[in-house]
């Protein structure tokens, strides 16, 4: 599914097709790892989304990118040629724009422009004058480009570092958190100016914390988290990407039988991931996920994509679950059958009697220490409740998912119903599993489908939130 | 993939030149900040004041007891000496002071400001960066000596009675040749103060700071002064960079004796080889992370 995905960009890579590739990247200071073994493998002509919160790492690997910081371990090839031993080569068809502007405070915005411009040995010193000014003119700085660099806004600054990413036609353009400082105009602006260069041919790699900004302008998206790449490719690719989870509730009898069903039509076993954002999905709109959810959330995540499992997972509360090897998941009963089994493939149920998500006694979650409260998923179409989860009280520590995500076959709980979870592939529809299992013969009290929305996939795959508006 | 591609074609072609210049547009470029900083002219300034405060003094008090630095007591005769004495004035101090500022803020100035970065990517190379750093801090010593001599000259000849030198071995020589050798002594000072700019580009690799790297710098020029005057520092002294610093006056010999100038030029040589390559080594392989 998507690991598939991530390699087949690498397999295009052996055809020259990338502007930049890493292989196992590594970036050391002393003794902790800032960047660690990444393999980047960005196409020619994409606008490349490269996204992480703060200190994951991002920078770092730009200095890299640009020889401005020598690799601890692994290969970089920029434009097709090795970095950094081909630098000179390379760099002057690579425009960019590192961790903020830099700019002598007393010069003019122009004479800076010509300074850097001079230092490019292949620049043509004939065209500078015209090639500044409409640099400059296409970040919206002509009437401010005579005053003192000392004088400008940090906007302005900003915007005068892209124009000096454009002073000559780039193959490739790196751009490091483009918008920051930059007003809700002045963001647009640059959004419509990478849209351009892309246009243009130029392949765009524009580094964010912000999911909205990556998602408005980019083909292809890669994240970083703790200096690891937990995910990369087409956007689209990862809006999709096996996100849709199918819960099933059925007759308690028949769970081994629903579970056998949507093993055969080759539902994967669900990722604690989509199993949390069930769990969150009742819980108001604006909520916190509870830590222990999170923690889980990120090593499901990881061990679906990309990454290595993240340390450390929650220990389990209690061992409900009987780690069989079958690939579908079956948890928690819900005592109350409240949905009719009705092959609808995406149901809403009743209401269920308790709204809230899992065990409410809470003692089952291990609180990591999660400093910031974790957004909740936005309240977006996707998420359909499961069936009325109204937990066994105390005692028994059910949980909607173990956190160890582990194959589950059976839940050792006999009475009611229980929930059989699963991944559903792109080649089966929803409709389809329904129809199965009826036919199966199970007894199916309800079925819920769910799309985890882009925003959730990059909390779980960072293991924070990010800021989804701006 | 070829250079070719790298660099493009059509279009490009007019706006990326077809091989990569020498560099001179960059040195050209160093020297236009350098020198539109207002800090590099406050510095010339101050320079030039040392021999226009020398000369007034002189000139309100009638001439001095003879003490002082040397070739003062000629003044009041000869106004060309103006030049010199704040030569000798402004050499232990005043110009390493500039010097120290202009060679330490070379690269850690750079990096302080966020645009060393930008001039890697542009691409200088980190070697091509540190020739036009060094070529632009001598062509700078040059400019404080230059001053020091010009505006002696020039404030010498507005208050002094001017006329044919006479020479430390006795001679005499006209005007226009005491001239030529005022400038030789320019050139010999600056060719002095070359290893304390090879010194302050290293210090300046070290650092992001560049007032550190700058009074580092100074504190070299002043410990190696100091280390000058030691007698039990003796064996040392021909290796500072220092010692030749005052012996200009050999060039007013006649005939000149050009042993100094040949074993200064020679030390500096020394000092900027070794300082160069420790610069080198340190900043080539250097993580710019400013």
């Amino acid at each position: 599914m998507f690991a598939q995905k991530v390699t087949d960009l690498g397999e295009r890579a052996s055809g020259g097709e990338l502007a930049i590739e890493t292989r196992g990247l590594s970036k050391r200071f002393g003794r902790s790892t800032v960047v660690d073994g990444i393999d980047l493998a960005v196409p020619r002509g994409a606008v490349f989304g490269f996204l992480g919160p703060n200190g994951s790492g991002k920078t770092t690997t730009i200095r890299m990118l640009l020889g401005l910081a020598g690799a601890s371990a692994g290969d970089i090839r920029v434009l097709g040629q090795a970095m950094p031993a081909k630098l000179a080569g390379v760099l002057p068809a690579v425009g960019a724009l590192i961790e903020g502007p830099g700019f002598y405070p007393f010069l003019s915005g122009r004479d800076n422009l010509r300074r850097l411009d001079a230092a490019d040995g292949y620049a043509s010193r004939a065209t500078r004058s015209a090639r500044v000014d409409r640099a400059l003119e296409r970040v919206g700085l002509s009437s401010a480009a005579h005053k003192k660099v000392r004088a400008y806004s940090l906007g302005m600054k900003q915007r005068l570092g892209i124009a000096n990413a454009l002073l000559t036609p780039r193959e490739l353009i790196v751009l490091d958190e483009p918008t920051n400082g930059l007003d809700p105009q002045g963001t647009r602006e640059v959004r419509a100016l990478i849209r351009s260069l892309a246009a243009e041919g130029t392949t765009v790699f524009v580094s964010s914390h912000l999911l909205s900004e990556i998602e408005q302008m980019c083909s292809h998206v890669a994240v970083m988290r703790g200096g690891r790449l937990v995910a990369q490719g087409a956007l689209d690719e990862l809006r999709g990407a096996g996100r849709t989870h199918v819960r099933v509730t059925v007759a308690a009898p028949d769970a081994a039988l629903a579970a056998s069903t949507l093993a055969r039509l080759g539902l994967a076993r669900p990722t604690a991931a989509a199993a949390a954002s069930a769990a969150a999905a009742p819980a108001p709109a604006g909520g916190a996920l509870p830590p222990a959810d999170t923690r889980t959330t990120t090593d499901a995540a990881a061990v679906l994509i990309d990454g290595p499992p993240a340390p450390a997972p929650a220990p389990a509360p209690a061992p409900v679950t009987a780690p069989a090897p079958a690939p579908v998941t079956v948890t928690a009963p819900a005592p109350a059958p409240v949905t009719a089994p009705t092959p609808a493939p995406v149901t809403a149920p009743a209401p269920a009697p308790a709204p809230v998500t899992a065990p409410t006694p809470a003692p089952v979650t291990a609180p990591a220490p999660t400093p910031a409260p974790v957004t909740a998923p936005a309240p977006t179409p996707a998420p359909v409740t499961a069936p009325a989860p109204a937990p066994t009280p105390a005692p028994a520590p059910v949980m909607v998912e173990p956190p160890s995500a582990a194959d589950v076959a059976t839940a050792t709980d006999g009475t009611g119903d229980r929930v059989v979870e699963g991944e559903l592939p792109e080649a089966v529809a929803a409709e389809d599993v329904v129809a199965a299992l009826v036919g199966a013969g199970v007894r199916v009290r309800g079925f819920a489908v769910e799309r985890a929305s882009l925003e959730d996939l990059f909390v779980q795959l960072t293991g924070e939130g990010f800021d989804v508006v701006q | 993939m070829s250079s070719e591609s790298v660099l493009g074609t059509g279009s490009n072609a007019t706006e990326r030149g077809p091989r990569r210049a020498l560099g001179w547009g960059f040195f050209l470029s160093e020297l236009a900040v350098l020198f539109r900083r207002r800090r590099t002219w406050a510095m010339l300034a101050a320079l030039a004041a040392v021999p226009i405060l020398i000369a007034v003094a002189i000139r309100l008090t009638d001439g001095g007891d003879g003490r002082g630095p040397a070739f003062l007591d000629r003044i009041t005769q000869n106004g060309l000496f103006v030049g010199l004495s704040a030569l000798a004035v402004a050499i232990p101090l005043f110009l390493p002071l500039t010097v120290g500022v202009v060679a330490g803020d070379s690269v850690a100035g750079e990096a302080s400001t966020g645009t060393l970065r930008y001039l890697l990517v542009s691409p200088v190379g980190r070697i091509r960066l540190l020739i036009v750093k060094f070529a632009a801090a001598a062509v700078f010593c040059l400019a404080a000596t230059l001053t020091v001599t010009v505006a002696g000259i020039l404030i010498g000849l507005a208050l002094f009675p001017v006329g044919p030198v006479a020479l430390i071995s006795g001679d005499t020589v006209s005007v226009a040749e005491s001239l030529l050798r005022s400038l030789l002594i320019a050139i010999y000072v600056t060719l002095g103060l070359l290893g304390l700019a090879a010194i302050g580009l290293f210090i300046s690799t070290l650092t992001d700071a560049p007032v550190g790297a700058m009074a580092a710098t100074v504190v070299v020029s002043i410990v190696a002064q100091v280390l000058g005057q030691l007698s039990q520092t003796e064996w040392l002294h021909p290796w500072l960079f220092s010692y030749y610093w005052l012996d200009f006056g050999d060039l007013l010999r006649q005939p000149i004796e050009w042993s100094s100038f040949g074993a200064n030029a020679l030390l500096q040589l020394a000092y900027v080889a070794v300082f160069g390559a420790l610069a080198y080594g340190r900043f080539a392989t250097k993580d710019v992370l400013s």
